[in-house]
C-alpha cells in the first residue's frame, strides 16, 4: 500500500516536471482576443476562408484588401521574411477562394509596405486604377527596397487584370560605400502646371552618422503612370543632422504647410528601441531649401498616414493615432486588426481593417482566414475606450 | 466549557483509579454474565447462587454480574474487570448441561471454555457443589494470568474519539470523554486517535509502573483552511484559498492562477536564445470544490473535484476583460496530498480543461503564440478539451 502511495506520488510529480520540460503555454493570444473586443465596433465588409494553405516559414503575415472597392472581395497576403516580403493574391480562382503563388519576393530592409505620402481627396480619386489596386495603395509611391549600398525605388507594384505579376516604375540607385540608407519616399511635386514623381531618400554615413537628403527627380514631361523615373543622382544632397543607427522601416511623409513643404522622419533607434522623430523644411516649389530638423515627441514608430495627415502607429495591441506634431490624439486596442488603408468613396473616407487568423494544422498546412472591417475615419476617435 | 469537563473528567477518573489501587491487587475481578434455559426455573436465584459461589474463591475479589452477555469482554474493560465469565444452564437429556466461558477483559482473547452435565440440582446442590466444575475450571484458567500485571488506563479525549491500537477493536469514548481499561504492563501500544472536528494523531504508549496510567489524547482542532501555493503545468505559479468541511472530508477552493511570469526552459537554437521567463497578460480567476477520500488526518489522502474559472486578459493598453475566446473553463481534477508535518504537505494534481463557449477557431489560431508544446486538444461545438493538465506545489494548514 506504501509503495502504492509512493509510485502514486512520484508519478505525479515526475509528469508534472515533464511537462515543465516541455514549457507549456496557455492557448491564449492577447492581440487576437483583443481584436475580438475591437471587431465589434466595426462594419465587417469581407469575410475569407478558412483557405488550407502550405507556407512554412511565416509567421508575420497581414491582409491588404484591394483598394478601389468599398466592399473588396479579394486581397493580399502579405508575409514578411527576414530577407523581405512576399505578396500573395487572395480570390476567387478558378470557383473557389485560393491563395495564390507569390509575386513579389524581393529583399526589402524595411520589412514592411506602407504609403508614404498624405494624399488630398482629389489626388486619391484621380489615381489610375492599376495604380491604386497596387499593394501600394494609397501612397504615390514608394522606396521598396534598400540594400546595403543601394536602393530600389517603385512607383507601384500591381498585377494586371489577369493577375499576372507586374512591378511598375522601378529604379535603382546606387549609394557610395559610406552610406547607410535608411529610407525614403516618392512624392509627387507640382512645378507649376505640371507634375512629377520625385524620390526622396534618406541616409546615414558612416561612421560619422551624418544624416543625408537625397532628391531624385524625373523630367516634369514625363508620365509617371507607370512610366519611369530618371533619378537625378545628388540633385540634391545636404547634410542634415546626426543620427544613431536606426532600424529598418524609417517612416517619413512629405507635407505642405501654406508655402513650405515638410519632411517627417520617425525612425527606431537599433541599439535601445528608442523613437527618433524629426521634421525639416526640405523643398519648396523645387527649389532645394533645407533648414535644420525639428525634433517631435512621438512616443511609437509611426506606420500610417491618414488622408488628412493624422499619422498611424501600430503596434501589437493597440493602435494610435498622432497629429504632425507629435501629439497623440488617441488611442484604440485594436489587437490583431490591422489598419490597412483609407478609401474614399466620393462623399467620405473610410478606414479599413483587416485581420489574419492562420491556424496551424498538420504536415507544414495553415487554415488561412481573412477579415475585413471598416469605419468612418471620422467616427475613429469614438471608438476609444 | 469542553476543556472544563475534560479535566473533571480526568480528576475523577485519577481518584477511581487511586480508590481501585488500594484494593487487594492480587485478587482478579471478574464480570458475569448467566443464562438460564431451564423451564420454570427462576433465573435471579441461580445468579445469585453463581456469584455466591465464585465469591468463595480465594483467586476472585469483586465480583459483578452483567445484565446480558452482549460485548461482555469489553464491558469488562470498561469496569475495570480483570475477566469476563459467561456461564448457561440449559436442560439436556433429563438433566442439567452447565457450559462456561473465560475471557480477558483485556483484549477480549478466551482464556478457556468448560461444561459440565449433571442432574438439576435442588435447592442444597445449587448453593454447595453444583458450581464445582465451573469454580475449579475458571481458578485453573487464572492461574495463568497474573492480576498483579493488569494497569488500569484511563484515556481522556473528545466524546465520540475512536481509539485504535489498545484493543482489538477500536475504541470509542463516552461523552464524558473518558475511557478506562486495563492493559497488561509492561507494553509499548501504538495508538492512533480520530475525532470529528479534530485532527487525527498518533503516539506510542509505553507502561512500565504498576500503577494507573492516563492517555491524553490532546487532538488538536482540525486546521479547516489551506493555502497552496503551486506551479501551473511546471511553468506558472497560482495560488488557491481552501476551506474543509463536513469532518475534512469535502472543500471550497478559490484562487488565481497567473501568467504574468512564468518560467520558460525551451532550448537554445542556432540566432535564438530563449529568455528564462515568459509573460503573458492573462490570470485565470476560479472557484469549485471536491471530495477528500480515506480517513480524515492521514498523511496521504486521494481527493477529487471541479473548478469553474474565467481568464481574464489585462494587455497594456487594452484594459481588463473577460477573454472573449475562451471566457470559462470547467476543470474536473484529480489530486492527491502527503502531508507530513502537522501544517505543510505537498500536493499533485491532474486537470482536464473543458474551454466552454469558445471560438474555437480563434481558440486554434492562439495557440500560435504559444513557443512550447501543448497538451492535447480535441476540439468539438464551441469546446475544446485540454488534456492533460498539472499542478504540484506546497500546501499550508491554517
Amino acid at each position: 500500500m506504501k509503495k502504492t502511495r509512493a509510485a502514486a506520488i512520484a508519478a505525479v510529480f515526475a509528469s508534472a516536471l515533464a511537462l515543465a520540460l516541455s514549457c507549456w503555454m496557455p492557448p491564449f493570444d492577447a492581440a487576437l482576443s483583443t481584436s475580438v473586443r475591437f471587431e465589434k465596433k466595426l462594419e465587417k465588409v469581407l469575410s475569407i476562408g478558412p483557405i488550407d494553405f502550405k507556407d512554412s516559414d511565416n509567421d508575420n503575415e497581414y491582409f491588404v484588401p484591394t483598394y478601389y472597392l468599398p466592399y473588396p472581395t479579394d486581397g493580399y497576403l502579405v508575409s514578411r521574411h527576414k530577407s523581405g516580403l512576399t505578396v500573395r493574391f487572395v480570390g476567387e480562382i478558378l470557383g473557389e477562394y485560393r491563395i495564390g503563388p507569390s509575386f513579389w519576393s524581393e529583399p526589402n530592409n524595411w520589412g514592411d509596405l506602407n504609403a508614404v505620402k498624405g494624399l488630398s481627396p482629389a489626388t486619391a480619386i484621380t489615381m489610375s486604377p492599376t495604380m491604386s489596386r497596387g499593394v501600394t495603395i494609397a501612397g504615390g509611391g514608394m522606396v521598396d527596397s534598400i540594400g546595403p549600398t543601394s536602393a530600389l525605388i517603385g512607383i507601384g507594384i500591381s498585377p494586371d487584370a489577369s493577375w499576372v505579376n507586374q512591378v511598375e516604375a522601378i529604379n535603382g540607385v546606387t549609394f557610395i560605400a559610406e552610406m547607410m540608407p535608411i529610407g525614403g519616399c516618392a512624392f509627387e511635386e507640382f512645378a507649376g502646371a505640371a507634375s512629377r514623381i520625385s524620390q526622396m531618400l534618406f541616409s546615414r554615413e558612416e561612421p560619422s552618422g551624418a544624416f543625408r537628403l537625397f532628391v531624385y527627380h524625373n523630367a516634369p514631361s514625363q508620365d509617371h503612370d507607370g512610366g519611369y523615373i530618371q533619378p537625378g543622382l545628388g540633385s540634391c544632397e545636404e547634410i542634415l543632422y546626426s543620427i544613431p543607427r536606426l532600424r529598418p522601416g524609417v517612416f517619413n511623409i512629405e507635407y505642405v504647410e501654406g508655402s513650405d513643404t515638410y519632411q517627417l522622419v520617425i525612425g527606431t533607434r537599433a541599439d535601445d528601441g528608442g523613437i527618433i522623430a524629426m521634421r525639416f523644411n526640405s523643398y519648396h516649389l523645387g527649389d532645394p531649401i533645407v533648414f535644420p530638423p525639428v525634433p517631435l515627441p512621438f512616443e511609437e514608430q509611426v506606420t500610417d498616414v491618414l488622408h488628412d495627415l493624422t499619422l498611424v502607429a501600430r503596434s501589437r495591441i493597440s493602435t494610435s493615432f498622432y497629429d504632425l506634431d507629435g501629439n497623440r490624439l488617441f488611442k484604440l486596442a485594436t489587437g490583431s486588426i490591422r489598419f490597412v488603408h483609407e478609401y474614399y468613396d466620393g462623399a467620405r473616407w473610410y478606414s479599413y481593417f483587416s485581420r489574419t487568423i492562420a491556424v496551424e494544422m498538420r504536415d507544414g498546412m495553415r487554415s488561412y482566414s481573412f477579415d475585413v472591417f471598416r469605419c468612418p475615419t471620422s467616427a475613429l476617435p469614438e471608438l476609444a475606450d | 466549557m469542553v476543556r472544563q469537563k475534560l479535566l473533571l473528567s480526568c480528576a475523577l477518573a485519577l481518584l477511581a483509579a487511586a480508590a481501585i489501587a488500594a484494593q487487594d491487587s492480587r485478587a482478579f475481578r471478574i464480570l458475569v454474565a448467566f443464562n438460564l434455559t431451564l423451564p420454570g426455573a427462576d433465573s435471579s436465584r441461580y445468579a445469585e447462587a453463581l456469584v455466591s459461589a465464585l465469591s468463595r474463591s480465594p483467586l476472585l475479589g469483586e465480583i459483578r454480574l452483567a445484565p446480558s452477555a452482549e460485548g461482555l469482554a469489553e464491558e469488562a474493560g470498561k469496569l475495570g474487570c480483570d475477566a469476563a465469565l459467561e456461564a448457561a444452564l440449559s436442560s439436556s437429556d433429563g438433566g442439567a448441561l452447565l457450559s462456561w466461558r473465560l475471557y480477558a477483559a483485556s483484549g477480549g482473547y478466551l482464556l478457556g471454555a468448560g461444561e459440565s452435565a449433571g442432574r438439576l440440582p435442588d435447592a442444597r446442590s445449587l448453593q454447595e457443589y453444583f458450581w464445582m466444575d465451573l469454580l475449579t475450571s475458571v481458578e485453573s484458567m487464572l492461574e495463568g494470568v497474573d492480576a498483579r500485571r493488569s494497569v488500569r488506563l484511563f484515556i481522556v479525549g473528545p466524546p465520540g474519539a475512536i481509539v485504535r491500537g489498545i484493543e482489538a477493536n477500536p475504541l470509542v469514548l463516552p461523552e464524558d470523554g473518558v475511557a478506562e481499561l486495563n492493559v497488561t504492563a509492561p507494553a509499548t501500544i501504538a495508538w492512533s486517535a480520530e475525532a470529528v472536528g479534530y485532527e487525527r494523531r498518533s503516539g506510542i504508549l509505553s507502561v512500565f509502573e504498576q500503577k494507573p496510567v492516563v492517555l491524553h489524547l490532546d487532538l488538536p482542532a482540525q486546521l479547516r483552511w489551506t493555502i497552496d501555493l503551486g506551479m501551473y503545468n511546471g511553468a506558472f505559479l497560482d495560488g488557491w484559498v481552501s476551506r474543509r468541511f463536513l469532518d475534512d472530508r469535502f472543500f471550497m477552493r478559490a484562487g488565481l492562477r497567473q501568467y504574468l511570469i512564468g518560467i520558460s526552459l525551451l532550448d537554445e537554437e542556432p540566432g535564438f536564445d530563449p529568455p528564462p521567463f515568459v509573460s503573458l497578460p492573462l490570470v485565470q480567476l476560479g472557484m469549485g470544490g471536491g471530495a477528500l477520500f480515506g480517513r480524515p488526518g492521514e498523511v496521504v489522502r486521494y481527493y477529487a473535484g471541479a473548478l469553474l474559472t474565467t481568464r481574464i486578459a489585462m494587455p497594456s493598453g487594452a484594459g481588463v476583460f473577460i477573454d472573449p475566446i475562451a471566457p470559462l473553463s470547467l476543470e474536473p481534477f484529480l489530486g492527491i496530498e502527503w502531508k507530513p508535518m502537522a501544517r505543510c504537505g505537498l500536493f499533485g494534481e491532474a486537470y482536464a480543461s473543458i474551454y466552454l463557449f469558445t471560438d474555437t477557431e480563434l481558440f486554434a489560431a492562439s495557440m500560435k503564440e504559444a513557443d512550447g508544446p501543448s497538451a492535447l486538444l480535441i476540439y468539438g461545438r464551441g469546446t475544446v478539451l485540454s488534456i492533460p493538465e498539472l499542478r504540484f506545489g506546497a500546501r499550508f494548514y491554517l
